[in-house]
């Protein structure tokens, strides 16, 4: 076990590092760099003097440096949380991330708690009572799920919410201290269109789970000394039949990750995700430098929290 | 942990390992994939609606009535006679453009995936097999690219290259390549050691011999599956993409980008949103459908979970 923490902490951080460098790398090998994004903002004719003010800026920003040398740069500066200033947005990059992240860190845990609690549910009940109609619904909607990326369903969403209920997006974000009913009043939308995307896949995975374990002796025995239907379910099967389902769950963070820049993006969630957006649509490279980082920190932290989870949660798996 | 493991864009989840039983001729195998399909009758319908789609696309310069750009009527005509289903706020007809959309789907989708897959089986058999500092400058890279959840890696590359439709070709390349690596590995890892791979060397085959007469041949079915699995995921990041913008240029008719642009005039013109909507769902639907029958045919273990 000890063996296997060490081997996975020595893989993080080459990866997380990998994916900044990177990142850097790829804003960096294409023409047309900061300083001239900057400079030609408006969209002129390149004169003498706009050429003199991109050399400046290039000496300034030190993107005269080698890439390697200005990543040496940038990584020590984030390392005591500078993370750089955003060219659109006209802050520091930390403060911007600190403004957001939790924004986003509440709607991925409100979309995990929904997805959790339409998937396992519906799952079981699909496996308790196979082909019969609470399963062929269960399967139609895990099937739709599977079928819909995560744009289409926030899209339809938002349509009808618009159209049936005259909801529309906020305005302005109103954060949980502030007042807890009108802030989830703004986030139940988008977490239950990301809810629906990524419980899918959990619901066919629970019921092909369930069907499995309620096959074993063990369950039979159960019903056999007289348990009642629902103690044989649910403190016999389920608790055997969880377990890659927990697994399952960490392995969607990406998904988690990604649905979050969508749903953001449609609903106007002011949070990571749509910062991601505006970063990449104005080219903002230190900020989406900065966002993109974060992003695979908290992904890859959950890959492995979740890869030691299972080793701890499973007596069964050794790692040698 | 990844490793020995293929997580499929769409959820699949399984542990895969060579298949011993491979039928000698390739021509059985094309019979028993053809009885195999008529008694999936999911796979079959699925196959039909992606068939007509790719029919539509490939035809669409004869099929599409009008020019998928030109103002041929006034804006925002509902659906009706003329223009079956209705015009965009520029008066371009939306039929046409979901049929030229079908074009660009279809092409968007093969090129990357068959690119990708092709190249990523090729290179993680050969790096697999021969092992060495290639091999691991090759896993480094790869735990690196899987570092970034795929959309957020394919809008990375898409701010720093800029819209086009190549780009996003580049993008999905990206995306794609290191999972065919990652999934090939463990197979030719265990192919390495077998019996038969020892008694070839044994009786003095070179090394390229080994490598495509006795691995590549046993990594034809994960090929095929890593392909066919990965059609739909392709159509929905591209798709994706160009919902928020950085994907297609504007002016080429992308489905994704249809939607998008739909949001806006959703209350005026709902048919502007159904449609596309119902045109992405379709053909997702149908390839994740196909890709699941056909890697039931070729690899019947990987059947056990997700049913």
């Amino acid at each position: 076990m000890l063996t296997y923490l060490v081997r996975r902490l020595l893989l993080f951080i080459p990866s997380l590092l990998g994916a900044s460098l990177l990142i850097f790398v790829l804003m960096r090998v294409v023409p047309g760099d900061i300083a001239e994004i900057l400079v030609f903002q408006a969209g002129t004719e390149a004169s003498e003097v706009q050429q003199k003010q991109v050399q400046q800026l290039r000496s300034e920003l030190g993107l005269d440096l080698p890439v390697l040398v200005q990543y040496g740069e940038w990584l020590a500066r984030a390392a005591r949380g500078d993370l750089g200033y955003s060219y659109t947005q006209r802050q520091p990059v930390f403060e911007i991330l600190a403004e957001r992240v939790p924004r986003s860190m509440e709607l991925a845990l409100l979309t995990l708690v929904l997805a959790v609690a339409w998937a396992i549910p519906s799952g079981v009940l699909s496996a308790t009572h196979q082909n019969r109609w609470i399963d062929l619904v269960a399967r139609l909607l895990s099937v739709c799920g599977l079928a819909l990326p995560i744009f289409l369903i926030g899209t339809l969403m938002l349509f009808l919410l618009v159209r049936l209920f005259g909801w529309s997006p906020p305005l302005e974000f109103v954060s949980f201290s502030t007042s807890p009913s009108e802030n989830l009043k703004q986030l139940i939308w988008p977490a239950l269109a990301q809810a629906f995307y990524i419980g899918a896949p959990i619901a066919r995975l629970t019921r092909s789970q369930v069907v499995e374990v309620l096959g074993e002796d063990y369950v039979r025995t159960a019903r056999a000394k007289g348990l009642g239907e629902l103690a044989v379910v649910y403190r016999h099967a389920l608790k055997n039949a969880v377990l890659p389902v927990i697994t399952f769950i960490g392995w969607w963070a990406g998904r988690l990750l990604g649905g979050i820049v969508v749903v953001e993006t449609i609903f106007s969630v002011p949070g990571m995700g749509s910062t991601l957006m505006q970063a990449v649509q104005y080219r903002d490279y230190p900020l989406l430098q900065a966002v993109v980082t974060f992003i695979a920190l908290v992904f890859l932290t959950t890959t492995l929290v979740v890869d030691l989870l299972y080793a701890r949660l499973d007596p069964r798996v050794r790692y040698a | 942990m990844r490793d020995g493991v293929l997580t499929g864009p769409q959820g699949h989840t399984a542990s895969l390992r060579p298949t011993p039983t491979m039928v000698p001729s390739s021509l059985g195998r094309t019979a028993r994939a053809a009885r195999a399909s008529l008694r999936q009758p999911v796979g079959l319908l699925s196959a039909v609606v992606v068939f007509v789609l790719a029919t539509l696309g490939i035809l669409s310069a004869h099929i599409a009535p009008y020019s998928p750009n030109e103002t041929i009527f006034s804006p925002y005509l509902p659906p009706g006679a003329g223009v079956l289903l209705g015009t965009d706020k520029l008066g371009r007809d939306v039929l046409s453009r979901l049929i030229w959309g079908a074009r660009l789907t279809f092409y968007v989708g093969l090129v990357s995936v068959g690119v990708s897959i092709t190249l990523g089986t090729f290179w993680g058999i050969v790096t697999s097999y021969f092992g060495g500092p290639v091999d691991t400058l090759t896993q480094r890279c790869v735990d690196m690219l899987m570092a970034l959840p795929p959309i957020v890696l394919a809008l990375s590359v898409m701010a720093a290259v800029g819209q086009s439709v190549n780009n996003v070709i580049l993008a999905l390349g990206i995306l794609l390549t290191p999972t065919a690596i990652r999934t090939v590995r463990p197979i030719v890892l265990s192919i390495r050691e077998t019996a038969y791979i020892e008694a070839a060397r044994a009786i003095g085959c070179s090394r390229a011999r080994i490598v495509l007469r006795h691995i590549v041949p046993n990594c034809v079915a994960i090929y095929i599956v890593l392909f066919s699995i990965n059609i739909g995921y392709a159509v929905v990041v591209e798709a994706s993409l160009s919902f928020l913008g950085v994907g297609i240029p504007p002016d080429e008719p992308s489905w994704g980008a249809m939607l998008a642009a739909s949001m806006v005039d959703a209350a005026r013109a709902p048919w502007l949103m159904i449609f596309p909507a119902l045109a992405i769902f379709l053909a997702v639907l149908s390839l994740n459908l196909l890709g699941d029958t056909i890697r039931d045919i070729f690899d019947p273990r990987l059947r056990r979970e997700l049913r």
